[in-house]
């Protein structure tokens, strides 16, 4: 009689422990669909348990191991030059390469910069857990990641995909044909009183009141293959994928 | 005898004035003119989200840094921005090391930079004259300092990237943005 009372309390314990699993487990899917709101909750800074329940909850989704990647793996160079928009400032050129995995497993080479010779050669490489930089002549500079932290391998691979831009950014997409579409965005800022210090100086920029951003992508997996941005009307950034190299998932 | 000692008391205080005169000149003239030693901005090429540059004197052997400024906005996507690290690099040794960091400053949400360099974008309050400075320090020549920026965005998913290297280069008195912008 004792040992059935045991397991009498033992299935008792069990009912109470059971609702308060499941409770845990739908908690964290919520964790994963809305980091996002828990951050912007709080706007003096961004709470670190943010980032713990986003673990907790990729260790838990299947999303996690890569269904939710927003590419395939690819190896791509790409080609960025950016121009200052002060006139008396000239235009630089790079040239990058992205062996891309996942979002959380990356590397990026430095093939060419027409600024700083030296630097070619340079590489980051993102595991997940760290970033490490090797600077040719350098020491390597690690940089640790909490769960569920997330670096880009540049700032215009952004991890939610042509998709995501569509959907969040307010692009607009249509399609130009060859399996190709541009996604595009245009920011009007409102009338500004100009600064008083130096106005008209040699080399004042003028201020940027109309940015746009066009985004040209392959349909069929989203990667991104030109970029070029526009700053009152003016070129200031071009970005050129030159090779593209997809691999299977 | 008495000529004698007067001519030596001439010639002293002859000294003695053209001594005060030329410690004159180096407190009016020569100690403010190495003190303002500024390199000039190293900014983001194109949008001018951001901006450093480093006060110091340099002394030859070493190189006194007073401060290390920099300034910063968001443009419509990013939540949030900061200084993630600054970099005292030293390579007195032989070859390069880092000597001192400075880092992380505060989160900002609402900032964009003043003039000259303007970002004016939906979102982003208009602060002008905006800069923040990171601690005093000495470090060895040949001298150079590196700032680094980083953004923290959260649409379509949350992520961080950081701009490009802005060096200064504390001998030439030159700064640039170097290496790719984008991992932190």
């Amino acid at each position: 009689m004792r040992q059935v009372a045991l397991c009498g309390r033992w299935w008792l314990l069990l009912l109470l422990i059971l609702p308060i699993t499941v409770g845990l487990g739908v908690t964290d899917v919520h964790s994963l669909a809305g980091p996002a709101d828990q951050v912007t909750a709080h706007p003096t800074g961004i709470p670190p348990t943010a980032f713990a329940l986003t673990a907790v909850a990729q260790r838990r989704d299947p999303a996690a191991a890569g269904l939710d990647e927003p590419w395939p793996p690819f190896t791509m160079i790409f080609s960025e030059r950016t121009t200052d928009i002060r006139p008396s400032r000239g235009s630089r050129t790079q040239r990058i390469s992205v062996d891309y995995a996942r979002r959380h497993l990356w590397t990026v080479t430095l093939l060419e910069d027409s600024a700083a010779p030296a630097t070619v050669g340079w590489t980051y490489t993102f595991d997940g857990q760290t970033t490490v930089q090797k600077r040719p002549g350098f020491p390597e500079i690690t940089t640790r990641w909490e769960p569920g932290e997330l670096t880009v391998p540049a700032n215009w691979l952004v991890p939610g995909g042509i998709d995501g831009l569509i959907k969040t950014r307010g692009y607009t997409s249509r399609a130009i044909g060859d399996g190709l579409a541009v996604a595009s965005r245009e920011d009007i800022a409102p009338a500004v009183p100009a600064p008083t210090s130096s106005p008209g100086a040699a080399g004042t920029p003028l201020p940027v009141s109309r940015a746009r951003t066009e985004i040209t992508y392959r349909q069929a997996d989203g990667i991104p293959i030109r970029l070029v941005e526009t700053a009152n009307g003016a070129e200031v950034r071009r970005i050129e994928v030159v090779d593209l190299q997809i691999r299977s998932r | 005898m008495g000529r004698i000692n007067n001519g030596g008391r001439q010639r002293h205080i002859l000294w003695v004035g053209a001594a005060s005169l030329a410690l004159l000149a180096a407190t009016l003239w020569v100690l403010p003119a190495v003190a303002v030693l500024q390199t000039p901005d190293a900014c983001d090429p194109h949008l001018k989200y951001h901006c450093a540059h480093v006060d110091y004197d340099n002394y030859g052997s070493y190189v006194q840094v007073y401060n290390r400024w920099f300034t910063g906005a968001r443009d419509g996507g990013a939540q949030y921005w900061r200084l993630d690290v600054v970099y005292d690099w030293s390579a007195a040794s032989g070859s390069w090391q880092v000597v001192a960091t400075h880092g992380l400053s505060p989160w900002y949400n609402n900032v964009c930079m003043g003039a000259p360099y303007h970002v004016y974008y939906p979102g982003c309050a208009y602060t002008p004259g905006f800069w923040e400075s990171r601690p005093n320090g000495t470090i060895a020549q040949p001298a150079w300092v590196d700032f680094k920026m980083r953004y923290y965005e959260c649409t379509p998913t949350c992520y961080y990237w950081c701009s490009q290297w802005l060096g200064h280069d504390l001998r030439a008195n030159t700064s640039t943005p170097y290496g790719a912008g984008g991992p932190c």
